[in-house]
């Protein structure tokens, strides 16, 4: 496929791990301590996995999977109001597939579906306004979740929504955005990060200039990346040369689709729509500041949580699950008490375990369980 | 989630709406193509466009220069390793036959 | 609506007017002072009004103490000091 297959090249690869080899060498590290490398988003923990790239690079780089997979930090008492919601007779509960085993306190959105909701499972929010248009004798409503990336794509369905006169369908809006949390790593005070990988298809919508903190403030590098294999390396290559040259800037692979400007269309319809919340709860890292959206009163019909009352309870997270632990980067997934035995992809307890863009997933399917303990009885030995 | 997938546009449906039709690899589906019309790139002269897709909106116009640029890069990078790895294999050999093997 | 402003919207950490360090120094200076001077300002407030209260407080310590300080020496009068020492040496 275009666009595509030119990106999973193998010779190329072999060639970059080369190339990072060599600039390793010359880097003449401490190698008592591996480079951090964060990868903020989900997709690229999904790539990296799938495609083993960790398994290509020297031992001396480390990969800090990130807190981008919008369903793994979705706090449990938001899946509860989100079954709340399906529970109604009159409505139609459509999601993304995503969204539909991430365990509430009670039950997951599959749970409720077996138990006789009417859950659906859509591609684009634009099927659930088509759900909306069939059905005008039911109420649709839509699970709204995503980064800056798909917050566009919900805030476009609210508007059209409105021009075709629809009152039927609203979103359960659980938008979040990444900058925050970004800074909200680096202030953390248990990590060490030594440069970013940064989110090509946040960066799509926003542009470059909202990462500028990073460099500026935070004197920490950042590479927009692509999410082929190619452009994984290629970015991590980039990264090690500005750490090499004492350089810290935010840089972009992934030029052919994310433009340094961003898209003001779509970022014009997420501000038509929707306005920062005060702060927003993730699971496993707790309640940051204006990391989360919300309908603006204009489109308050559109939104599910006017429309129906939601319990709206806070609930913690199951004592024995380390997903904040992962999330954050202090321990491996492998590390975890639980991982593989209590909690696996078909019975998850903690979030992680749940997406495939989530770490403990991730590592699950791609045999990282087998390397992580490998890794640990070569560390004992 | 976060996943995209490069589409192209093959027909626009209902220029009002912005919903065209893209080929992901010889599949077919509708889309929404809101974030890439604008007044240097009016609605009927998308068709043939790359975009990249996303939970059925096109959200990117992929640059097809970019893209280009970035693999040459790449293949740069491969040039530049093989010249190194031919400035090196010399050194071997006379460091081989010094130790006289 | 732009999408620069629509950016402010999202992130409205990334647009808090930067200071220069002379101000920030100078703003820091004056918190201190206004800090230093409430601190004066409520320690003298409380003893004038308390003041009363203290004197009255001490007065009635003091009693205390001459009270139990007679009774010790009634008692070490009585014995003649003998019942300490034993107990002591004991």
């Amino acid at each position: 496929m275009r666009y595509v297959d030119e990106f999973r090249d193998r010779a190329k690869a072999d060639v970059l791990i080369k190339a990072i080899e060599q600039l390793l060498a010359r880097m003449k590290r401490d190698e008592t301590r591996p480079l951090q490398i964060m990868e903020v988003c989900g997709g690229h923990t999904h790539s990296i996995f799938r495609y083993g790239v960790e398994g290509m690079l020297p031992k001396s780089i480390e990969l800090v999977h990130g807190p981008g997979c919008p369903v793994c930090v979705l706090p449990m008492g938001r899946v509860d109001d989100g079954v709340a919601i399906a529970e109604r007779p009159e409505v139609i509960f459509a999601t993304f597939g995503d969204a539909m085993r991430v365990p509430g306190s009670r039950k997951s959105l599959l749970q409720a579906k077996a138990d006789g909701c009417d859950v659906r499972m859509v591609y684009s929010p634009m099927d659930a306004l088509a759900l909306a248009r069939r059905n005008p004798e039911r109420e649709v409503v839509f699970f709204g979740i995503g980064f800056e990336t798909t917050m566009p794509s919900t805030a476009l369905t609210v508007l059209q929504a409105e021009r075709e006169g629809i009152e039927n369908f609203s979103i359960f809006c659980n938008h979040i955005t990444i900058v925050p949390t970004i800074k909200a790593i680096l202030d953390s005070p248990d990590l060490r990060l030594d440069g970013f990988l940064g989110p090509g298809h946040v960066s799509m919508v926003i542009g470059d200039a909202p990462y500028e903190f990073i460099a500026r403030y935070y004197k920490r590098p950042m590479v927009i990346a692509g999410f082929e294999p190619l452009d994984i390396l290629q970015s991590i290559w980039m990264l090690l040369k500005q750490i090499d040259e004492g350089r810290c800037e935010i840089e972009n692979q992934y030029t052919r689709v994310a433009a340094r400007e961003g898209n003001s269309i779509a970022l014009q319809a997420v501000a038509r729509v929707y306005e920062l919340r005060e702060f927003f709860e993730w699971r496993g890292l707790g309640s940051i500041d204006h990391s989360g959206v919300k309908i603006r009163d204009a489109y308050g019909r559109f939104d599910a949580e006017r429309k129906f009352a939601v319990p709206n309870a806070r609930i913690a997270d199951p004592k024995s699950c380390q997903c904040g632990e992962v999330l954050k980067g202090v321990i491996k997934p492998w590390q975890c008490k639980v991982f593989g035995r209590a909690c696996t992809p078909e019975t998850p307890l903690g979030a992680l375990m749940v997406s495939s863009e989530g770490a403990c997933a991730a590592y699950y399917q791609y045999g990282g369980v087998k390397r992580g303990r490998d890794e640990a009885e070569a560390s004992v030995a | 989630m976060c996943l995209g997938i490069p589409g192209c546009i093959v027909s626009i449906d209902n220029a009002d709406d912005l919903v065209a039709t893209v080929d992901v690899s010889g599949v077919r589906r509708q889309i929404n193509i809101s974030c890439v019309v604008d007044e240097a790139h009016p609605v009927e002269s998308c068709v043939g466009d790359w975009v990249l897709v996303h939970v059925g909106f096109a959200m990117s116009r992929i640059n097809e220069v970019e893209a280009a640029e970035t693999l040459r890069l790449l293949r740069e990078l491969g040039d530049l390793q093989a010249e190194l790895e031919n400035m090196q294999r010399p050194t071997d050999v006379v460091a081989a036959e010094e130790q006289g093997l | 609506m732009t999408g620069n402003s629509a950016l402010e919207g999202l992130y409205p950490f990334l647009h808090d007017k930067e200071q220069d360090p002379a101000a920030r120094d100078a703003g820091l200076l004056h918190s201190i002072e206004a800090k230093a001077r409430e601190s004066r300002e409520a320690n003298a407030r409380f003893f004038a009004q308390q003041a009363g209260v203290l004197i009255d407080a001490a007065k009635a310590h003091a009693a205390a103490y001459h009270i139990l300080w007679d009774l010790v020496h009634t008692l070490l009068a009585d014995n003649r000091g003998s019942a300490i020492s034993k107990d002591v040496a004991a």
